[in-house]
């Protein structure tokens, strides 16, 4: 007897775990996406940390380490004291990454917020409204949606010129489109849901019924487009540097760093393998993230 | 089907008008007096005034913009800042090498995406599968110009077997081997993501009935795996290539400055760094028109490939 | 009784899943004579339908698993037959109708074309005007008008689909035609015409059919032999007038009484107690026990055989051990 209570018990049990802590643990048996999100934790703390330093040395780290020129070792091959070897001004490779990754995840990040806050916003509106206003706004989109995200970028930069802000709005406004479309879609199959009439019934306007129960039940989509977003942001971002259109050497941003390395292509291979390296390293593990996510978040898409 | 396409090619005239607006008001934005650009610092202010009225920047916007489009129409999108050549003629002759490499571009995606795609589908959980999912996973996080660098080093630099530089030109084979690299360049990250999407397409359509269906007809598995997954499967897979365009075509701008590829992107590239507005318009109109037709195909092609739009639409006329 | 054309002998099969083996199928044998019709019936989830693919080998694998036992198809046991020997066997001498006709056609391929296939297939050097032809004179045969040759599924309604999954099921006259639950899907009306249409084709070509369902009235109708399962297991299994005369196992008897009748007063129907035992965790003793009225110690302790009782009728039920020849 006592064999046979348990099944039912793991079951019930089951059932009382909420939505996110059954996707927790699906996520933590994906081995790879897991493998993705202890990279990027690292990334993460690398990024803090080395803000941190300059903030306490007031640049000094910074200046004497990252962008200070040492003619003398140009090129020089990686070795002990400079794993990742040494760039065209004699500067030390691993070190310049490691101050660059602030400006990939949290450039990308800051894109994807400002993306995810206004398309989230007109995604909203459109799948909760519908009709004229659901109408205008798509169309809006689909024509944003029309020129390609690279290109509207450097359009965009190309207009407003190469600041850090501008990069940063031109690829956010890029990525506008894809989260105004993601909600809706999300808001429209909650929409008409029992429990949004169920809050209608019990008297909760419209703005406290669009964030409290479409937008947190929208959220598992969101957050798996946020995270693939992120990885097309980065690439973006490295992009339109590697172009001369985003962040200005001396500033150590990995797409930057190769756009100097191409002059030196035949001379050094490591300036042009290393940087693009840490950018595929980063981007995979967003797409590994955003893979388990996915499958965490909706079994039903699992293979 | 005539009345599909020309309903479509109707659609693409409000969403070209958007695109052209969108991307001329933000063009508009550009700090800086077009007058002055072209005249240069020892203009006078008579001068800087009349040159302004005979650009019509005195206008309100709308009135530019409309202008513009009227202009548009007749192939007249201005004259470069830099060299006083018209607009249209430079685009119209970069246009082709673009639209050459990106055309090798998604060849290329779908020659190997697809069968990788199939295979992977078919022996789901084998070690073939693994390889070639960690492999496209790679393939989509690469970006395109760190891999076409380091094709160039390969191929160029250490092996010597194809130039790393510029358009072959006289005759097929130089052409041919001048392209190889940046369409491989711009293509891996679309084969990568065609393959992802035709092992899930595939893995979907595999569980469905009709296959079971077709299974218990005793039909040959080559049948099965064509005719009833593969076009099934395909669908969303079109899909995707289509806006697999749009990134290669923003890939352009990456790939054409690695290999000095005579095409748009760089032209587009070059521009911006000169400050050279209308030739900037010029490009992105252009290849926001590209992608729009691109689509369009993509719709046309879609529609032939499931009968069931096809019928909604003779239904719905 | 006319010659044997399909016995089933100790077939298992199992499935491998995330949450441990499922034992979808233990040990199941049943017989088929030519133009017999059997009844299978059972709950959802009982291995009906493993049991069908399990005869077509179409288990999909992985995860599935065939673990055991024989089936002979005319002497030949179609386990140990070459992949490519067994694809001539399908569709040609074993046909499938599987449940839900919505999904069962492919969408992208116009409904006469997928009967033609068919036909093609195995009848090799075949014209493809002659294929059409014989494609055309199915749907005929099966009530829709062969004009309608050229059109896709999603232009047909849910019964006419069916009946063009019929026409590529019966296409090549085959001996043994399996139907997974055919008309569940479809609306109660059509499902009766659905049904005489089946059993009218069948009657024609001397078609023996493998019926599967969980609705007893449609087995009274259409079948010749009845085989209750339950949990991967078959319970009770004998002809018609034996298992609808005396129902000897609790569960067939909890079947019958969820079955609403005319002729009885009761306010309620008697539906069955309880749910089907977790496949991955299936107890020892019988499957039926926790929800058998009359279960006893000795049920929990050790799982009964199928016994066979003087006249042929099969019980799996520890009740009757005693009987047993």
């Amino acid at each position: 007897m006592e064999e046979n209570s348990t099944p039912k018990e793991v079951v019930q049990e089951k059932k009382q775990r909420s939505l996110w802590d059954e996707a927790w643990r699906r996520f933590k048996k994906n081995k790879t996406a897991m493998a993705g999100l202890v990279y990027l934790s690292i990334l993460v703390i690398v990024a803090i940390t080395t803000t941190v330093i300059d903030w306490v040395t007031k640049n000094q780290v910074y200046k004497n380490y990252i962008i200070k020129q040492d003619l003398l070792h140009r090129l020089k091959g990686p070795s002990a004291q400079h794993i990742f070897g040494q760039d065209e001004f004699g500067r030390d490779i691993f070190l310049r990454m490691l101050w660059g990754t602030r400006y990939s995840l949290f450039m990308g990040a800051l894109a994807i917020i400002f993306a995810l806050i206004i398309g989230g916003f007109l995604g909203a509106l459109s799948g909760y409204y519908g009709k004229r206003v659901d109408a205008i706004i798509m169309r809006c989109m689909d024509i944003l949606l029309a020129i390609p995200s690279m290109l509207l970028a450097t359009a965009i930069v190309a207009a407003l010129g190469t600041s850090l802000v501008n990069v940063l709005i031109a690829i956010g406004i890029a990525y506008i489109p894809t989260f105004a479309r993601t909600v809706r879609a999300s808001v429209l199959t909650v929409k008409d849901r029992d429990f949004i009439e169920a809050a209608r019934a019990i008297g909760c306007d419209d703005s406290e019924i669009i964030f409290k129960y479409i937008v947190m039940n929208a959220l598992a989509p969101i957050i798996v487009q946020a995270t693939l977003g992120l990885a097309g942001a980065i690439l973006s971002i490295a992009g339109l540097s590697f172009l001369g259109l985003g962040i200005q050497p001396p500033t150590p941003e990995w797409g930057a760093m190769l756009s100097n390395a191409r002059t030196y292509i035949r001379d050094a291979w490591h300036v042009t393998v290393m940087p693009g390296l840490g950018i595929m390293l980063t981007i995979l593990s967003l797409n590994l993230m955003g893979d388990g996510l996915r499958d965490a978040l909706d079994p039903k898409l699992k293979n | 089907m005539y009345k599909f396409i020309i309903k479509r090619l109707l659609q693409l005239i409000p969403v070209i008008i958007g695109v052209t607006f969108i991307v001329f008001f933000i063009m508009n934005l550009a700090p800086g007096d077009p007058a002055a650009i072209i005249l240069g610092d020892q203009a006078t202010a008579e001068a800087l005034a009349m040159k302004r009225e005979e650009l019509g920047l005195n206008d309100p916007l709308l009135i530019r913009y409309f202008n513009y489009m009227k202009g548009l129409l007749h192939g007249d999108m201005g004259t470069s800042y830099k060299n006083n050549i018209p607009v249209w003629n430079q685009v119209i002759d970069r246009l082709p090498n673009t639209a050459i490499l990106a055309v090798a571009g998604i060849f290329i995606a779908l020659l190997f995406g697809i069968p990788i795609g199939i295979l992977s589908a078919k022996k789901q959980y084998s070690i073939l599968d693994n390889v070639s999912m960690v492999a496209a996973l790679i393939g989509v996080s690469m970006p395109n110009f760190w891999s076409g660098l380091l094709l160039v080093m390969l191929f160029s630099l250490t092996l010597g077997w194809l130039p790393s530089q510029g358009m072959g030109s006289g005759g097929f084979v130089p052409l041919l081997r001048s392209i190889i690299l940046p369409s491989l360049t711009l293509g891996i990250n679309s084969m990568a993501m065609v393959a992802r999407m035709t092992r899930s397409s595939m893995l979907e359509v595999i569980r469905q009935d009709y296959i079971s269906t077709a299974q218990a007809k005793g039909l040959d598995d080559h049948i099965i795996t064509t005719q009833h997954m593969l076009r099934n499967a395909l669908i969303p897979i079109i899909t995707a290539v289509g806006l697999q365009f749009g990134h290669l075509l923003g890939g352009a701008m990456l790939a054409e400055t690695v290999f000095s590829w005579p095409g748009l992107g760089r032209l587009m590239v070059d521009s911006i760094k000169s400050r050279d507005i209308p030739m900037v318009l010029g490009c992105v109109v252009f290849m926001a028109t590209m992608f729009s037709i691109v689509n369009l195909i993509v719709d046309i092609v879609y529609a032939f490939v499931d009968p069931r739009i096809k019928s909604v639409y003779k239904k719905g006329n | 009784m006319s010659e044997l054309l399909l016995e089933i002998k100790d077939l298992s099969i199992i499935y491998s899943t995330e949450d441990g083996l499922v034992k979808a199928l233990n040990n199941a044998s049943l017989q088929l004579h030519k133009g017999e019709s059997l009844g299978l019936v059972g709950e959802t989830g009982a291995g009906k339908t493993t049991l069908a693919r399990g005869i077509m080998r179409l288990i999909p694998n992985p995860p599935g698993k065939i673990v055991g036992g024989e089936i002979f198809y005319e002497g030949k046991d179609l386990l140990k037959l070459k992949d490519k020997d067994m694809r001539k066997l399908r569709g040609q001498q074993i046909s499938m109708i599987f449940q839900d006709p919505m999904t069962s056609l492919n969408p992208v391929m116009t409904a006469g074309d997928q009967i033609r296939e068919v036909i093609l297939a195995h009848n090799p050097g075949m014209s493809k005007k002659e294929g059409r032809k014989q494609a055309e004179d199915m749907l005929e045969m099966v009530g829709i008008n062969a004009s309608r040759y050229d059109n896709y599924p999603h232009q047909f309604s849910g019964g006419m689909k069916q009946r063009v999954v019929i026409a590529i099921a019966l296409a090549c006259n085959p001996s043994l035609l399996i139907a997974d639950e055919p008309t569940t899907a479809l609306d109660v009306t059509i499902q009766a015409q659905v049904l005489e249409m089946i059993h009218d084709l069948k009657e024609k070509n001397n078609t023996a059919m493998l019926l599967i369902t969980h609705d007893l009235g449609v087995v009274a109708q259409n079948c010749d032999s009845v085989a209750i399962i339950y949990a991967g297991e078959i319970v009770e299994y004998g002809t018609l007038r034996q298992v609808y005369k005396k129902i000897l196992h609790p569960y067939t008897e909890g079947l019958f009484g969820s079955v609403p009748s005319l002729d009885t007063t009761s306010k309620r129907l008697n539906a069955i107690d309880g749910m089907m035992p977790d496949p991955t965790q299936l107890p020892k003793g019988c499957k039926f026990a926790d929800r058998c009225k009359y279960a006893e110690k000795r049920c929990q302790e050790r799982n009964p055989e199928l016994i066979e009782l003087a006249d042929g009728h099969k019980v799996r039920c520890i009740r009757y051990e005693h009987e047993g020849r």
